[in-house]
């Protein structure tokens, strides 16, 4: 079958049509069909309860709240909400790796990549069916714990259901033809990259219909001053839509690969032999870098979104990133940067199984430095938040001494330059085993360090230059040039690295596998903090609305709606951290379990996939 | 995978855990407001002080240095003549509900939602407390009928 692109294999429609009705007569007589029906069987079984629940009118009251025994109903759609959004992160997310995995091994002949994304693929069922229970849940407690809420939120956006209940239909339909014809698809390739695809274009839909949901009660749009729906498109595309659609999307390929990270060093912890340790030490690597993809524009989606919420609401935005809130951004920092440090570390001590790794190791300090400094500046507090008589005392809102360092225009030359030093690492990584044989190899990496230490430069200019000019040219205009010299920096330098290191000398093969076991800790770390972060803004977002249901239009009125001090926020993700990651490890098990038995029933096809 | 390993991979979990919560509770808390004020029984100094503090008011304004809006140290008194003919009450009543009308010199226009809207969303008792308040600041605040009068005289110029 001749080798074509993945865009042309888009737009051939007759290839498409001819393989997916090849591929159903295959997939019918190869049994596959029973493991989608299985799945379809068990997702309907969910949505059914849900119907008849709602049909039956059981819960209908006339109360506008309900109370929760115990812990309270906010708590209770909290931990449910938290789950939910968890389980669908780790479902959205694995099939992105997975799909981009079996298609860089489908492109490169490289079975590596194949198997690394079969065994990933092998922890989405469970995984899924998790996320369904969970978002059951949460529908159900939401339903009957905030009834009016509920109405009013139905009455908004009921024209979503029918596409909400299609793109969960399309996306169970993939995720379990996407796994259970792995290996009968063997020779269809196309077939099955193209079916995930699918998977992922479902899941990301789905994705995008909750979230307008969820931001329509942070910033809502598309009704009227009585609260009443105006526009359902309005509702829909609300001021923050966009942007947290990107921003999840983008998050979602970073949890992605900290959590393919973790799994890969769980392996890599119980294995025996010096091939599953290589095969395992490179999935790592793998999920790291991913995840490092996917960190590095995270910082700069977050500032649009932030933007976008000031430009709907200045006390929203006041409220959220200065007020109430504004020491809710040092434990973001906090947790940020152990992620980046985290990131950096695997590399470094990555760079100790690359022989030649050892000629970059003067680089490890300066870069600690500057990413240990950056980080100082990062989680100095902005506003301090008080009493009048507090406030009277500290002569204003602003600390006399940190108060310099926790504005702004600090703290955005501090994430910039955080990004360019894990940005320098990466690059170094990637040199670590590697001699140019260009001629104009020394040319070149001297423009390359002249080029990062410029837009370094550049960063702090404009970061001193903020001080000195109005917030808003520096938001709109100053703080976008230091991202987007970050960024084309980051596109220059590595385009030069590519044509530097073409046909590059290999100073040694890696020693996949030669890595100590703190690096593998360092894995589950960056995996943990990222799924505390998550839990850390899901409370953001929700207690930023303060006494709101939709903010400024529907008023929470009910005895939870007291917003939870920073203290008690922790107490509560952290329990909902310590449950996602249980349910994680029976996913592993029963992913490992079921690889297990997939191998022994089909040890021809499979064997031949092992190195 | 051996004891030791998922012994240490859990310890891991718990110090991260652990770190988070303590640095969560080492940084100051900021207690809610708990009680309600669906309504308050007394238009006083003290109500409006406890509104001008827990309705978000202080998020901008502040008393000794102005950072995102007009500093209200003493602003009862010094709203006597910032605009000529008006009194304190009538100029702080404008600012509360039309807060874009007669903008401060040297202050952006637009970003002063007005009281009764989200989010602060107060009701004529509260706005009347807050006034109370806002004038007992560096001066007599006006009598209740007075203020209630200003309110209503100010709603309808809107």
């Amino acid at each position: 079958m001749k080798d074509t692109l993945l865009l042309e294999f888009f737009f051939k429609k007759n290839v498409i049509y001819s393989q997916f009705k090849y591929g159903l007569i295959e997939m019918h007589a190869n049994g596959i069909s029973k493991g989608v029906l299985k799945g379809i069987t068990k997702i309907s079984a969910i949505l059914f309860i849900l119907f008849l629940i709602y049909i039956s009118g059981i819960f209908e009251t006339n109360e506008s709240y309900r109370a929760f025994p115990g812990i309270g109903s906010r708590t209770a759609v909290w931990i449910a909400a938290e789950l939910h959004l968890l389980f669908g992160a780790f479902v959205l997310a694995v099939p992105i790796f997975a799909v981009i995995s079996e298609y860089i091994g489908y492109r490169t002949k490289d079975k590596q990549y194949d198997n690394l994304a079969r065994e990933l693929t092998g922890l989405l069922v469970a995984a899924f069916t998790i996320t369904a229970i969970m978002g059951a849940t949460l529908f159900i407690l939401v339903s009957i714990l905030y009834p009016s809420f509920f109405e009013y939120m139905k009455g908004i956006f009921s024209f979503t259901i029918p596409f909400y209940l299609i793109f969960i239909l399309g996306e169970v339909i993939c995720v379990y033809l996407y796994r259970y014809s792995w290996d009968k698809l063997q020779d269809n390739k196309r077939l099955h990259i193209l079916i995930g695809i699918g998977l992922n274009v479902f899941g990301t839909g789905l994705l995008i219909i909750a979230n307008a949901w969820g931001q329509f009660m942070l910033t809502p749009a598309g009704v009227n001053e009585a609260g009443q729906l105006v526009s359902g498109w309005g509702a829909v595309n609300n001021f923050t839509w966009i942007p947290m659609n990107i921003h999840r999307i983008i998050a979602n390929v970073a949890f992605g690969g900290f959590i393919v990270g973790a799994y890969a060093a769980f392996k890599f912890l119980g294995s025996n032999t010096k091939k599953e340790k290589g095969h395992y030490d490179w999935m790592g690597y793998v999920g790291n870098v991913i995840g490092l993809v996917g960190l590095i524009p995270l910082p700069f989606a977050g500032y649009w979104m932030g933007i976008e919420i000031y430009m709907y609401s200045q006390q929203l935005g006041i409220q959220m990133m200065g007020g109430l809130f504004s020491w809710l951004f040092v434990i973001q920092a906090v947790l940020i940067g152990i992620l980046f440090l985290g990131a950096n570390y695997y590399l470094w001590i990555g760079m100790r199984r690359m022989p030649g790794g050892e000629r970059y190791a003067k680089f490890r300090l300066p870069l600690a430095v500057i990413l240990f400094t950056s980080f100082a500046v990062w989680l100095t507090p902005h506003t301090m938040v008080g009493s009048i008589e507090e406030l009277r005392a500290l002569g204003g809102a602003y600390h006399p001494v940190l108060g310099v360092f926790g504005v702004m225009s600090a703290k955005n030359t501090a994430v910039n330059l955080v990004i360019l030093s894990t940005f320098v690492s990466l690059i170094l990584y990637r040199r670590a085993n590697k001699e140019a044989v260009v001629p104009w190899a020394e040319n070149g990496k001297k423009q390359q360090g002249a080029i990062i230490l410029l837009a370094g430069a550049i960063v702090l200019a404009i970061g001193v230059y903020g001080y000195l000019i109005p917030a808003a040219s520096r938001v709109m205009f100053w703080s976008p040039i230091q991202v987007v010299t970050v960024f084309s920096t980051m596109v220059l330098v590595l385009v030069i690295d590519l044509k530097l290191f073409k046909g590059a000398k290999d100073i040694g093969p890696i020693k996949w596998g030669d890595m100590p076991p703190r690096s593998q800790y360092t894995l589950f770390t960056m995996a943990a903090v990222a799924t505390l972060l998550m839990g850390l803004m899901g409370y953001l977002r929700s207690a930023g609305r303060e006494n709101w249901h939709v903010y400024g239009v529907l008023k929470d009125t009910s005895p939870d709606f007291w917003t939870p001090t920073l203290g008690s926020m922790a107490v509560t993700v952290s329990l909902i951290v310590f449950v996602f990651y249980l349910l994680v490890a029976l996913v592993f098990w029963l992913g490992i379990e079921r690889g297990a038995s997939t191998e022994k029933s089909s040890s021809t096809s499979i064997g031949e996939d092992k190195k | 995978m051996s004891a030791s390993a998922f012994r240490k991979i859990t310890a891991i979990m718990v110090i991260w855990v652990l770190v988070f919560v303590a640095v969560a509770n080492l940084i100051p808390q900021v207690e809610p407001t708990k009680e309600k004020i669906e309504s308050i029984d007394k238009i006083s100094v003290a109500t409006g002080k406890q509104l001008v503090s827990t309705r978000g008011c202080l998020l901008c304004h502040s008393f000794g240095e102005a950072i995102r809006a007009p500093d209200l140290t003493d602003i009862g008194k010094k709203a006597d003549n910032k605009v000529p003919g008006y009194t304190p009450l009538d100029y702080l009543t404008e600012k509360l509900l039309i807060p874009n009308a007669n903008p401060v010199a040297g202050w952006p226009v637009g970003m002063m939602p007005s009281a009764d809207k989200p989010p602060a969303a107060l009701n004529d008792e509260e706005i009347a407390a807050v006034l109370m308040y806002l004038e007992s600041l560096g001066s007599n605040p006006s009598s209740e009928t007075q203020i209630k009068a200003a309110i209503d005289k100010f709603k309808a110029e809107r």
